[in-house]
């Protein structure tokens, strides 16, 4: 019995000097590098997330380049077989003889303005307004909405802004109607 | 013997000795001073004897002595020449003297009677002075405060301890015989104070102040015992048994013959001691009780004369609570028997002794000090047969030998297993190791595991660093690419290209049916073309349900072409006459409808619950 009580005070006291012992080592050694290991991964998370941000987002500038690329391509077949004089010079013609192919041949192209366009380098808007009188021929306003229609078919570079159409115009020679037109045309120096 | 070559003369003159001897006025009695070497050559006057002291009990004088009346003097001298000048001139002083030449016989003569003084040389054959002394303190201890020793070692250490434990007067030889008288008279002078003093105390005289018990004797002043030689070969089978008890002795003796012992029985002490001087023997059976020299006595006595035997004991007692006779039989490593006790008990307790005696010498300390030897082998027999009657002792042992008795019950388990303890002792060091080292590793791997993070995340904040510069750079050049691609697309589109054109066709492609338009217009509403509103005036030859038709038809095409949201309206519609010229098909009606058209899809409606059950 003594020997069994002074094996369980041993083994009572190497417990608590175990324990005492680990829980010393446990807070003053392992605890602060588990800590700083913990804040480590935190951080270290953070920065990877932002590398992988970074990552998608430099993918998608990347394929942003190369949609620009084919853009730039698109624009450039746009632009083909246009004349390299400005385009005040060549678009009102361009737009009537258009409209007069389609059966609108008194129409009046007026150039509006050009204004840059500074998301598309060497690019400009052109703005137009199209005329379009009353006239015999024109019996119907489908007529000349075809005609108009025509015009985005014809050249692409061209879209439609505003339409105004009139199909009952009292007086003679009033308007039928008038368009409103913009082109993105590659600019020319005057 | 410093004196070995002088000659007794009947002209003994008193300088051809010298003293060295306390002086009275010491405050230390006994205490041994400064040896004189000199030889005091001129003639010393005798020096005059102390007063008579007081008569001294009248003394058992032995039959044929003829001193009768006067003072009795024991002198022990194993040295012939010096005893008989000792003897010459104390008879002539007026003492009777015993002369003995041996401490064995002195104790015969202490036995037989009484003494005034008692003069003690400390080296004698057999039995020196202290074992003398002992035995004298044990038999009359009366005797102890007459004696008065004579060495010639001045350097012997254990000799002075003893004489100064005891203290009684000493003489140095050589001593002048003067001297050898002062000694006398100052030994009786004292004496007569002590029992004076204890007279007018009414208390018995007690022993001489300073002198102390032989229990206090310690190790150093012992005298070294001899070295033992083993004679065991020559006194196999013999057996000496001491005990008084004639009946007992006779059980005993006739047993051990028929097994095959021989036994040489001693009725006392005394006896025994002849019997060890004369002969060798493989057992010695000694009982703690006997007349005249105790079983201890007779022990030391043997210590001193045969060493070899003390190993050889086996003491009986048939007093378990004699704490005292405990303690020397545990001091003397010797086995014990407790009376009454069955006779193979002794065998067995003689056939351990020879056991162990024959160990593997170390194993068992034989002769150390009383600390390191073992526990006395006590062997009773209270389940057995009593051998003797008139030898009755307590059913019950005594307090001292139950502890020694059963020594496994009253201490640990570990102390009677030290190879347990052992094996614990290294378990718990292997224990502490490993869980060292599991901290030690558990630090370790927390440690690489956070270095690992640190280095981790040190790369990656260069990588970081970097990769932002690279994506501020990029960023930088890619805002101009995202309004290029925006606007980009919306002219290069297909879709967005032609949406116009495309939605003009198609309502051309409506109003065929009976419907004529008066008027449509298109007006762009938000900023970036994604907004429109349509305003359509027609007249419809028909019911309203046709105009209705008509507007169904325009807004599922128009939201086919914009790929939008698109909401339609009438804002007026009335019943009119038919134009003229028209023929009558029923009903005309005018109408105007408007439409919101949005290039961005809608938000999806959140799914209700009920939806999703």
């Amino acid at each position: 019995m003594k020997f069994a009580h002074a094996l369980m005070l041993r083994t009572v006291l190497i417990g608590a000097v175990g324990l005492v012992g680990t829980n010393t080592l446990y807070q003053h050694w392992i605890q602060p590098l588990e800590t700083r290991q913990a804040e480590g991964a935190r951080e270290l998370a953070d920065v990877r997330e932002r590398l992988e941000s970074a990552r998608r987002e430099m993918v998608e500038i990347k394929k942003r380049e190369q949609t620009a690329t084919a853009l730039r391509q698109a624009l450039k077949s746009l632009h083909e077989n246009l004349p390299e004089a400005a385009a005040s010079h060549w678009l009102p013609t361009r737009l009537k003889m258009t409209l007069s192919r389609f059966g609108v041949a008194q129409a009046t192209v007026q150039w509006d303005k050009a204004v840059d366009e500074p998301a598309i380098p060497d690019c400009e808007r052109a703005y137009c307004r199209v005329t379009i009188p009353r006239e015999a021929g024109l019996r119907k306003v489908a007529d000349a909405l075809l005609a108009v229609a025509q015009i985005e078919q014809q050249d692409h570079f061209v879209s439609i802004q505003e339409l105004s159409f009139h199909l009952d115009t009292p007086e003679a020679g009033g308007t039928t109607g008038s368009v409103n037109l913009a082109a993105v045309v590659p600019k020319r120096n005057q | 013997m410093a004196l070995a070559k002088m000659k007794p003369s009947p002209n003994r003159s008193h300088q051809a000795m010298l003293l060295e001897y306390p002086s009275p006025s010491s405050p230390v009695a006994g205490e041994w001073l400064p040896s004189s070497d000199r030889l005091e050559k001129e003639t010393v006057p005798p020096a005059p004897l102390v007063p008579a002291p007081p008569a001294p009990p009248p003394l058992a004088t032995p039959k044929g002595e003829k001193e009768a009346g006067a003072k009795r003097v024991l002198l022990l001298e194993d040295d012939a020449s010096f005893r008989e000048i000792m003897k010459e001139f104390l008879t002539e002083t007026g003492y009777a003297v015993r002369e003995v030449k041996s401490g064995i016989e002195g104790i015969k003569e202490v036995i037989a009677g009484d003494f005034a003084v008692v003069l003690c040389d400390m080296q004698m054959p057999g039995l020196p002075g202290d074992l003398f002394y002992r035995a004298v303190e044990r038999t009359r201890p009366e005797l102890c405060e007459r004696f008065i020793f004579m060495t010639g070692h001045r350097g012997n250490t254990p000799a002075n301890d003893f004489i100064k434990a005891a203290s009684g007067h000493a003489l140095l030889k050589p001593f002048h015989l003067d001297k050898l008288l002062e000694a006398i008279g100052e030994m009786e002078r004292q004496r007569h104070m002590r029992q004076e003093a204890s007279r007018a105390n009414g208390t018995p005289a007690g022993p001489a102040p300073g002198r102390q018990s032989p229990d206090s004797w310690t190790a150093s002043a012992r005298p070294p015992a001899a070295k033992a030689q083993d004679g065991v070969s020559a006194g196999a089978k013999r057996v000496l048994l001491l005990e008084d008890d004639a009946s007992f002795r006779e059980v005993i003796k006739e047993f051990l013959t028929e097994t095959g012992y021989t036994v040489r029985e001693a009725q006392s002490g005394m006896e025994g001691i002849q019997e060890v001087l004369a002969g060798e023997f493989a057992v010695v059976l000694c009982d703690m009780q006997m007349p005249g020299l105790a079983g201890d006595l007779f022990y030391r006595a043997v210590e001193r004369a045969r060493p070899q035997l003390c190993e050889r004991f086996i003491f009986m007692t048939g007093h378990r609570g004699d704490a005292r006779a405990n303690d020397f039989i545990r001091a003397a490593s010797g086995h014990a028997l407790l009376k009454p006790f069955h006779l193979d008990k002794l065998l067995e307790a003689i056939g351990e002794m020879e056991r162990q005696r024959n160990l593997a010498p170390g194993t068992f300390p034989q002769r150390g000090p009383a600390a390191l030897r073992p526990v006395p082998k006590w062997v009773s027999s209270s389940d057995a047969q009593p051998v003797t009657a008139n030898r009755n002792a307590p059913s019950e042992p005594p307090a001292a030998m139950a502890t020694e008795q059963r020594p496994a019950e009253n201490s640990s388990a570990g102390e009677n297993h030290p190879r347990l303890r052992l094996w614990m002792n290294a378990a718990t060091v292997l224990a502490t190791v490993a869980v060292m080292a599991l901290a030690y590793a558990w630090y370790r791997h927390v440690e690489d595991r956070s270095g690992a993070v640190s280095h981790e995340l040190n790369e990656a904040q260069t990588l970081w660093t970097v990769a932002s510069e690279s994506l501020e750079k990029a960023r930088a050049a890619g805002a101009p690419v995202a309004k290029f691609t925006e606007r980009a697309g919306q002219v290069t589109n297909e879709s967005t290209r032609r949406r116009w054109s495309s939605a003009l066709q198609r309502i051309v492609d409506c109003t065929s049916a009976g419907i004529q338009l008066q008027d449509i217009r298109v007006r762009q509403v938000g900023d970036d073309g994604d907004a429109w509103s349509l305003r359509i005036a027609a007249r419809c030859a028909g019911t309203r349900l046709d105009a209705d038709t008509f507007r169904c038809k325009i807004q599922q095409e128009l939201q086919t072409i914009f790929d939008g949201p698109v909401k339609t309206r009438f804002e007026e519609m009335e019943e009119v006459p038919g134009a003229a010229g028209e023929p009558a098909r029923g009903a005309t009606v005018a109408f105007t409808m408007v439409a919101a058209i949005s290039t961005q899809p809608l938000r999806p409606r959140p799914m209700l619950r009920e939806e999703m059950e």
